[in-house]
């Protein structure tokens, strides 16, 4: 290929629906979408000889329908999806499916939105994908999230059952996220507990990060399949590292060099914020590759620990997020394990210490009262009888 | 069993008056039992020590992280030191069911009559209750339990330092043997535990050590030297006591 965007005015724009004409269509450079198709393919940590395999499937799509379902969330993955800025995701994903039901940012409201779904699931019936964003209340019969006067379990059953494959993304939807921490009264469950038995992936985070999500649409649409996932149903490709393990401050940690206080010299130094609370050896991500914001920054980048946000029944587990280890159950909110340890220590020893005392004083009681310290004597040679007890 | 006679200096020190108590030496602790024991000492000693400052880091490397490893180096060593550990704590539990009298199960799992008397004997004596530590050749039925419940906070110790071990592992046999316990608690909380139980397993070794020095200074047993040696000097009481410990019928 001589000039690519040259190309892409003449050949790529013969083919009808693809997604090159449309693309172009709508000013997107071929430039820019083989920047985007490599970007995908190094997301998905595939060799970069893929991308050529990726640059034509994408090419040929045919826009597969997808719908998105919001329960009880913030919208945040939402808005982290549509933000994403790797070259072109707003550009070239919502133009590469077609986003048939979507509330946040849906055109239509009311009947119309509900018809546009409705629509959906029966003319793309087991072709289209579902994202389910929030998680789904299980308590009284999911009264707590209702939308057009169904429950969110209800339209996720038929929603995500005539689906090709659901999606579950951010942490709410993955294991109920904030809304099945402790305290909770709704019940709340993520997708896979609410409904078992979907072909399912777990785009876990706090938010999902939006360059995962489109990889594991770019992947879907390559190699007709989802990624290959871990025993948690998340991506391998996201979420087979640990944190810790691609940590760009990791010398730091196995140097033994750790900020002790929040803009002390070694923070300003950019080293390991283990002792500050950081959960990155608990959390497998890969934030520190793909990062937010455009790639500029995530949390460890910018000097805040990592909070495990991707991992199952985080706030609960992952909580307090500013200590190394959390508190330990029962013995109030403040007190740290290594309080309680040498608490431990100092008890069981204070009791050894009186107890040696009382040990002395009976001692030199026996003495002073010349008591035989045996209560039975024993003559040489002689057959041993059977102790006498009490 | 077998009793060799008893040496002059074994007499000495035998707390009886009235008569000459005729001490016998006898084989208590075999060259397993006093192995394990020792490694155990060592090797929990160094895991605590690593473990503590993999917790809490007391010294900082300084200069330029490039030509620093302490934190790695204090990791490996407590990685190693795990392993030999956990092989040393699992070669015990198969010896108690193939090792030699006093190293079997029945010492630490009171289940015959005179055995779970001795419990109540042995909690009455360190109570006060009652003047003379009830005679044991090996271990005392509380001692025993005790060691069980060791026992038990060691395995739980190998799990959960297992299961963070695999952490830096996507697949294979670690993840897939010891990855459920991440799951089941939760990361930080198998982290939580595994420092707890370091906290015990120290307040245990403790109490482990005075009550040793205690029941030596009773018994004048040479129940300190015997972890070393292997041997105690015993009195006829104790001797009768273990030829009965493990019988659940009553001698004539």
């Amino acid at each position: 290929m001589a000039n690519p965007e040259i190309l892409s005015d003449g050949v790529w724009a013969a083919l009808e629906r693809s997604m090159t004409s449309r693309t172009t269509s709508r000013n997107v450079s071929r430039r820019k979408f083989l920047r985007f198709c490599s970007a995908m393919t190094a997301a998905l940590a595939l060799p970069l000889s893929y991308t050529t395999q990726v640059v034509e499937a994408l090419e040929q799509t045919r826009r597969p329908a997808l719908v998105w379902l919001e329960f009880q969330d913030c919208a945040g993955n939402s808005e982290a999806a549509l933000r994403a800025s790797h070259p072109g995701f707003a550009e070239i994903v919502l133009d590469l499916l077609s986003w048939n039901y979507h509330e946040t940012v849906m055109a239509p409201s009311g009947k119309a939105a509900e018809k546009s779904l409705a629509d959906t699931l029966k003319d793309e019936k087991g072709k289209y994908i579902a994202i389910v964003e929030g998680s789904i209340p299980m308590a009284n019969n999911g009264i707590y999230c209702t939308i057009g006067g169904r429950t969110a379990l209800d339209l996720a059953k038929e929603v995500c059952s005539n689906a090709y494959a659901t999606i579950a993304i951010g942490t709410c939807a993955t294991f109920g996220g904030l809304p099945a921490a402790e305290g909770g009264i709704t019940g709340a469950v993520g997708v896979g507990d609410a409904i078992p038995g979907l072909r399912l992936l777990n785009l876990s985070g706090c938010p999902a990060n939006g360059a995962n999500l489109a990889a594991t649409i770019v992947h879907w649409l390559t190699f007709k399949e989802l990624p290959a996932t871990d025993s948690l149903k998340r991506p391998l490709f996201a979420h087979g590292d640990r944190i810790h393990d691609l940590c760009p401050r990791r010398p730091h940690y196995d140097a033994g060099q750790f900020v002790r206080a929040w803009g002390d010299e070694g923070h300003r130094l950019g080293w390991c914020l283990y002792q500050m609370g950081c959960k990155g050896p608990n959390a497998n991500y890969n934030c520190p590759q793909v990062q937010f914001n455009d790639a500029t920054g995530w949390p460890i980048g910018v000097g805040h620990g990592c909070v495990g946000c991707a991992s199952p029944k985080f706030w609960d587990t992952m909580t307090p997020f500013y200590r190394a280890l959390p508190s330990v159950p029962g013995f109030g909110a403040e007190s740290t394990a290594d309080a309680f340890g040498t608490g431990a220590v100092a008890v069981v020893a204070g009791l050894t210490a009186a107890h040696a005392v009382g040990s002395i004083i009976r001692n030199q009681g026996a003495k002073s009262n010349g008591q035989p310290k045996a209560k039975k004597t024993i003559e040489p040679n002689q057959t041993p009888a059977r102790p006498t007890e009490e | 069993m077998e009793i060799p006679n008893s040496s002059s200096s074994a007499n000495k020190a035998n707390g009886a008056v009235g008569g000459v108590v005729d001490r016998q030496v006898v084989y208590v602790w075999d060259l397993a039992i006093r192995l394990t024991h020792w490694i155990n000492v060592f090797a929990i000693l160094i895991l605590s020590l690593t473990g503590y400052f993999i917790y809490s880091p007391f010294m900082e490397g300084r200069g330029e992280a490039t030509n620093q490893y302490l934190m790695g180096t204090i990791r490996f060593v407590h990685f190693a030191t795990a392993f030999v550990f956990a092989v040393n704590v699992l070669f015990r539990i198969y010896w108690s069911f193939a090792g030699t009298k006093y190293a079997r199960w029945h010492q630490f799992v009171p289940t015959s009559r005179s055995r779970l008397r001795g419990l109540g004997r042995m909690l009455r004596y360190y109570s006060f209750l009652r003047r003379e530590p009830p005679p044991q050749v090996g271990h005392n039925p509380l001692a025993g339990l005790a060691y069980t419940a060791i026992h038990i906070l060691f395995v739980i110790q190998i799990f959960t330092g297992f299961a963070l071990y695999s952490l830096a592992y996507r697949t294979g046999f670690w993840p897939s043997t010891f990855g459920w316990v991440n799951l089941l608690m939760g990361t930080p909380l198998v982290r939580l535990v595994h420092d707890i139980v370091m906290w015990l397993i120290i307040a245990f070794t403790i109490h482990h050590v005075y009550s040793g020095i205690l029941l030596e200074i009773e018994e004048r047993s040479g129940l300190l030297g015997s972890i070393v040696t292997g041997y105690k000097s015993l009195t006829p009481n104790h001797i009768y006591e273990s030829d009965t410990a493990n019988l659940p019928k009553k001698k004539p």
